[in-house]
């Protein structure tokens, strides 16, 4: 609104009390709010669950936001795009390159592809198609790393080696042999551990890459695994980081990240052009692991721990419950809170209290379910939320006692 | 508006005391935008060069800009959590209503649409065969194509792990199809057809084979998204980030019920699935619907004529130059179906060619991207207007002159 306008709009109107207070009237241009939720029927909650992938993820940070409305006005060479965020990130991380994806899964698959194909486009072409193709076929991979996810490197059209030991390893090299692939959160005792499986990889000169897409926190794992010497490594952007929830990142050796943009959209005769990421998503994930290594993580966790220890004393106020608070090891490696109770004294299951609190207004989202426990991970929660949590457990723990 | 201004602006009216009562207050509701932090411009951060784009909707241009419903869709809806399979299902139910179809979805482009729609004839909803794409143990699945139809983009066909068929002719097609057929694939913007789609349509339904219509960038026009599900096709998909000017890795895939729930569960947020790393976030689907909205809503004449009027005014500055000539040119399509601008001129008098001014314009502050067209077999300027915000229409009309004049 102009300075003229704003004369005449007053000049017209008696003087009395009101005009200044509404802000609306001074509004630019707003357009009419809209509850898409409500316009479609989708039920919001409350997310004491954590950073899954068909609950949304997690909620973009406001920086994320005015990232992505700050640049959806101007046009740019996606390319020349994802160079540039590419070699910021790869900064940020200690990897020799980066680029931006469309999550983790996605990470896994492109870079895959760039170690089949190298820098020939034609070969790109020909994925997942790599019989007399004269590209390699097979990926070895530790028996305890199997998880659904490895199929973003069959989709490749590789076959994946089982092995066990080191001997194991040495025993299924060959000529096929493309690459070894590591698992973050499969890092567990009895298995070859991330640097014995990098000097395995070294010593059959083969690339090593590592899914740890949900592996942060700690921030440190950022870089540990660039550190360390693998030539891949696959990061969810849309957890712990808070960037969009369809992007992700790829980091790594140079040669392996510049094949591997070879298989992505904007290039149009590949496996990848279907995993787009838009200018907005790719900017959005810069900025997002830009905030995320500058933030107090220290204090971050205090007040996850402060979370959860609100609701376990909450909880415990009712007669029979007991909780028990922990940090998973490796994935969502976070302030965690079971609450279980005495199913003489709360007459309630486990199953029940998470479907009480679902159907509750608002709508919370915990999860386990045993027969007489339920399981709370409070990062995902505004910090509005966490008296929310807290009073709805109670109230239904003590509703349920006799 | 300025606080410093207000008061200014005040200064001119008689103040009684109750109109001080309220300014004070008023401080209040204008501090709001004070205390917001400068304004952080990450192209430059980023040394990204920002481009004007008086070419078509290009996916390595960053496709298009989105609508501001599409905007206002992200950022309230980017506040909670959702389950994305609620989302999905709902936003598909509203979109299906919208485009008259039994069924829609919103995928990650019209290249995810392509490779969801292939799984989906693939597998059904058969788990097993979901896992097993694309390493398929014996004959591969077939997916029939017209010859003059294959491009870059059916490697989303291939990627499913399927083989194609190709085709000319409606009597080939017929001999086409076998017990590996799963699917036949009609490029709608191909330059030339050997089976017509109302025949590709009758063979797929005589043999009992989906059929599957890319129309990835062929709206507008608007009534384009309800053609071809009329006409019989079995699946569609539009790109959403070309001229419906959704999120640019948002796309749509509608038709059967049966075939877009199967894709459904190729799709993310399944677990691991061929379409798991093809993400749209839930603030992209809502984009999405809402772009779709805006777009069936969108008054289309007026658009149409807006954009006249935009190369009208960039042609007469242009012609101000000795022997340049305008004209308008309306792309038949099917893709990218609406007006540009063609520029020539006597290489005598302008001493440039189409080529030198286009590499002039990208290279130039701003940067602007025009496409090279062909008039008669000779190169011309074509200058697009569809995409350039209402403020760059003059920086773009001047920018030419400039370029055309100095060559002289």
């Amino acid at each position: 609104m102009k300075r003229r306008d704003l004369i005449k709009a007053v000049s017209l109107i008696p003087f009395s009390g009101g005009i200044f207070t509404s802000k609306s009237s001074f509004a630019k241009n707003p357009l009419p709010k809209q509850d898409l939720f409500k316009e479609l029927g989708v039920r919001t909650f409350i997310n004491a669950r954590g950073t899954i992938t068909f609950m949304s993820g997690s909620l973009m940070h406001d920086y994320v936001l005015d990232a992505i409305n700050s640049t959806s006005k101007d046009f740019c060479m996606l390319e020349e795009l994802q160079d540039k965020v590419g070699e910021k990130i790869a900064a940020m991380t200690h990897a020799e390159a980066a680029m931006v994806t469309s999550g983790a899964f996605s990470a896994l698959s492109l870079g895959m592809a760039g170690i089949l194909t190298g820098l020939d486009p034609k070969k790109a072409e020909q994925l997942p198609h790599l019989s007399g193709t004269g590209m390699k076929s097979e990926v070895i991979i530790q028996k305890k790393h199997q998880i659904h996810y490895n199929q973003a490197l069959t989709n490749c059209g590789v076959k994946l080696v089982w092995v066990e030991t080191p001997d194991d390893v040495d025993r299924a090299v060959n000529e096929n042999t493309a690459s070894m692939h590591f698992l973050g959160s499969g890092a567990v005792e009895g298995t070859i551990m991330h640097e014995e499986w990098l000097a395995l990889a070294r010593k059959h000169n083969l690339p090593a890459s590592i899914d740890m897409a949900a592996n942060v926190p700690p921030v440190s794992n950022l870089w540990a695994f660039n550190d360390m010497g693998f030539s891949y490594v696959a990061l969810s952007g849309g957890k712990a980081i808070r960037g969009p929830q369809s992007a992700g990142v790829l980091m790594g050796k140079k040669d392996i990240i510049a094949a591997a943009r070879l298989s992505a959209s904007p290039n149009a005769a590949t496996i990848g052009r279907g995993m787009k990421v838009n200018k907005e998503e790719i900017i959005g994930m810069y900025v997002a692991i830009d905030r995320y290594l500058k933030q107090d993580h220290e204090k971050e966790w205090k007040d996850w721990e402060n979370r959860v220890a609100t609701i376990a004393k909450a909880a415990e106020s009712v007669n029979g419950v007991t909780t028990k608070s922990y940090v998973p090891p490796i994935a969502d490696h976070t302030p965690t809170l079971d609450i279980s109770w005495d199913t003489d004294k709360i007459h309630l299951t486990g199953t029940g209290l998470l479907e009480a609190l679902r159907n509750g207004n608002p709508s919370i989202e915990a999860y386990g379910g045993g027969k007489n426990s339920i399981t709370v991970s409070p990062w995902m929660m505004r910090p509005d939320q966490v008296k929310i949590v807290t009073g709805r457990i109670k109230e239904e723990l003590k509703k349920a006692s006799s | 508006m300025k606080r410093r201004e207000v008061i200014k602006g005040l200064g001119l009216l008689p103040l009684s005391g109750a109109l001080m009562g309220n300014l004070l207050t008023a401080e209040k509701s204008f501090s709001a935008p004070k205390s917001k932090k400068i304004k952080r411009d990450l192209f430059d951060e980023l040394g990204v060069t920002r481009v004007i784009n008086a070419g078509v909707t290009m996916t390595f241009l960053s496709g298009s800009l989105m609508m501001p419903e599409v905007m206002e869709a992200i950022n309230s809806t980017s506040h909670d959590f959702a389950n994305m399979y609620e989302l999905q299902d709902k936003v598909g139910a509203k979109m299906a209503e919208m485009l008259q179809v039994e069924a829609a979805m919103v995928t990650s482009g019209a290249a995810c649409a392509l490779l969801l729609g292939t799984a989906a004839c693939i597998t059904g909803k058969d788990a097993e065969k979901i896992k097993i794409i694309p390493n398929w143990p014996g004959a591969r699945p077939e997916v029939i194509m017209q010859k003059s139809h294959r491009y870059l983009f059916d490697q989303a066909i291939t990627t499913c792990g399927a083989k194609i068929i190709e085709i000319e002719g409606p009597d080939e097609m017929d001999k086409a199809f076998n017990n590996n057929t799963v699917m036949a694939l009609f490029f709608n913007a191909a330059d030339n057809s050997s089976v017509s789609r109302e025949d590709f349509v009758a063979l797929c339904k005589k043999h009992n084979i989906p059929s599957f219509i890319d129309a990835a960038a062929d709206v507008p026009p608007v009534e384009n998204l309800f053609k071809y599900q009329k006409m019989g096709f079995d699946m569609v998909t539009f790109s959403g980030g070309k001229m419906i000017r959704g999120p640019q890795s948002a796309g749509l895939l509608f038709g059967r019920k049966d075939l877009i729930e199967a894709a459904k569960l190729n799709h993310s947020p399944h677990e691991a699935p061929i379409g798991r790393p093809m993400k749209v976030n839930k603030e992209e689907i809502f984009g999405m619907y809402a772009a779709l909205k805006s777009y069936l809503e969108r008054d289309h004449k007026k658009e149409w004529n807006d954009w006249l009027s935009r190369i009208e005014r960039i042609r007469k500055k242009a012609e101000q130059v000795k022997s340049v000539k305008g004209e308008t040119n309306v792309n038949p399509g099917p893709a990218n179906a609406f007006p540009s601008l063609y520029l020539t001129w006597d290489q005598e008098v302008v001493k440039m060619t189409a080529n030198d001014v286009q590499s002039a314009l990208q290279k130039g502050t701003p940067s602007i991207v025009a496409n090279v067209g062909n008039k008669d077999g000779n190169k011309v300027l074509n200058v697009g207007v569809v995409l350039l915000r209402p403020d760059q229409v003059d920086v773009v009309a001047n920018r030419v002159k400039e370029i055309l004049e100095h060559a002289i």
